[in-house]
């Protein structure tokens, strides 16, 4: 009972420090965070972003209820299925450059990434369900361009600190992302 | 620690390119016309640049290890951070020229947080692992944040109100 506690603890700690310092979480124990609390952070970010997406949308009178709802589901494929594919061609690219972390790695850690967007996003719909303001890019789009700061840790990491490789995969996978939304939620 | 001059020059091109990008991308929306997007970006890039040196002139006066290895230190260690801002300029680029997006703004402030962010984290790698060393970085970036806003708020009130359609 009590290790459970301490790794709950361990892991809200490991995806805190995602914000701000990602060297430290990722040299940490990831393998220890459990796979439903990574697969949660990005899941739950991106259900709340395609959630305000639809908001926005319905209260500018371009979607019902229902299609409201199918982005919300929409959102927590993409946070989930989505991040862990994106996760894993991250790894594939890593593979080449001497990256020796395991896949199972890889996926935690780009899931955690999410953690700052998935503050945004709740932020973000506490202003929309407040105030009614559009908040799905001042907020979405927002957390999830933060979340390019901890995946280039992630990357740097698995590719040795290589840093153009770093970039470049780090844009991809933001690209392929911001273009899951763009493609899936507009 | 030091890098080599090759090396800074590299650095310092491509944080140039990159905040060529975001401001050109912000002056679409601020400007009228070719001429005022050529002279937002313009003035928005000597006044980034002053930011980012600003900045190091701010981790110097708050770091002693860094005031004793000199500016050249400092300046390296921005010029790591900022490098973050890659990503950001190629994905704004995307979102504005590809999605249509009006979203250069969002990208401008994130990029210059979270490269703040990065610089910390440069600074804490070189050093001790202390969350202060965070502290100068996110304070410099979020003035320059701030520093972008009223200079695009500025800019905007100058060029007058913007033609519909």
């Amino acid at each position: 009972m009590e290790a459970a506690g301490a790794n709950a603890v361990s892991s809200v700690r490991s995806a805190l420090s995602m914000i701000l310092n990602p060297a430290q979480a990722l040299r940490g124990a990831m393998e220890r965070v459990p796979w439903p609390f990574c697969l949660s952070v990005s899941g739950l970010a991106f259900t709340l972003f395609f959630l305000q997406t639809g908001l926005d949308m319905k209260a500018a009178g371009t979607a019902s209820a229902g299609k409201v709802a199918g982005f919300t589901f929409l959102g927590l494929a993409l946070g989930t299925a989505g991040v862990a594919l994106v996760a894993a061609l991250a790894w594939a690219c890593s593979r080449p450059l001497g990256g020796g972390r395991p896949l199972s790695w890889t996926v935690r850690a780009f899931c955690l990434a999410y953690t700052p967007t998935l503050i945004f996003c709740l932020v973000g719909m506490f202003v929309n369900l407040v105030s009614g303001w559009y908040t799905a890019v001042a907020f979405g789009v927002t957390g999830a361009l933060w979340a390019l700061y901890p995946m280039i840790s992630i990357v740097k990491e698995m590719t040795g600190e290589k840093i153009l490789a770093s970039l470049l995969i780090t844009t991809v996978c933001g690209g392929l992302v911001l273009s899951g939304w763009a493609l899936l939620g507009i | 620690m030091y890098a080599s001059r090759g090396e800074r020059i590299t650095r310092g091109l491509v944080i140039l390119a990159c905040l060529a990008v975001l401001a050109w991308l912000n002056g679409r929306y601020v400007g009228r016309g070719g001429g005022q997007v050529a002279a937002f970006s313009l003035i928005g890039l000597a006044l980034a640049l002053a930011c980012l040196a600003g900045l190091a002139a701010l981790l110097m006066a708050t770091s002693p290890p860094l005031r004793q290895a000199g500016y050249a230190s400092a300046w390296d260690a921005v010029s790591r951070g900022y490098l973050l801002l890659v990503p950001f300029a190629l994905l704004a680029l995307l979102a504005d020229l590809a999605f249509g997006w009006s979203a250069a703004t969002a990208f401008m402030q994130a990029a210059v947080m979270t490269s703040g962010a990065a610089v910390g984290a440069e600074l804490m790698r070189a050093g001790e692992p202390k969350l202060r060393y965070m502290i100068a970085p996110m304070a410099g970036a979020f003035l320059f944040s701030i520093i972008w806003i009223a200079y695009a708020a500025i800019f905007t009130s100058a060029a007058g109100p913007k033609a519909v359609g």
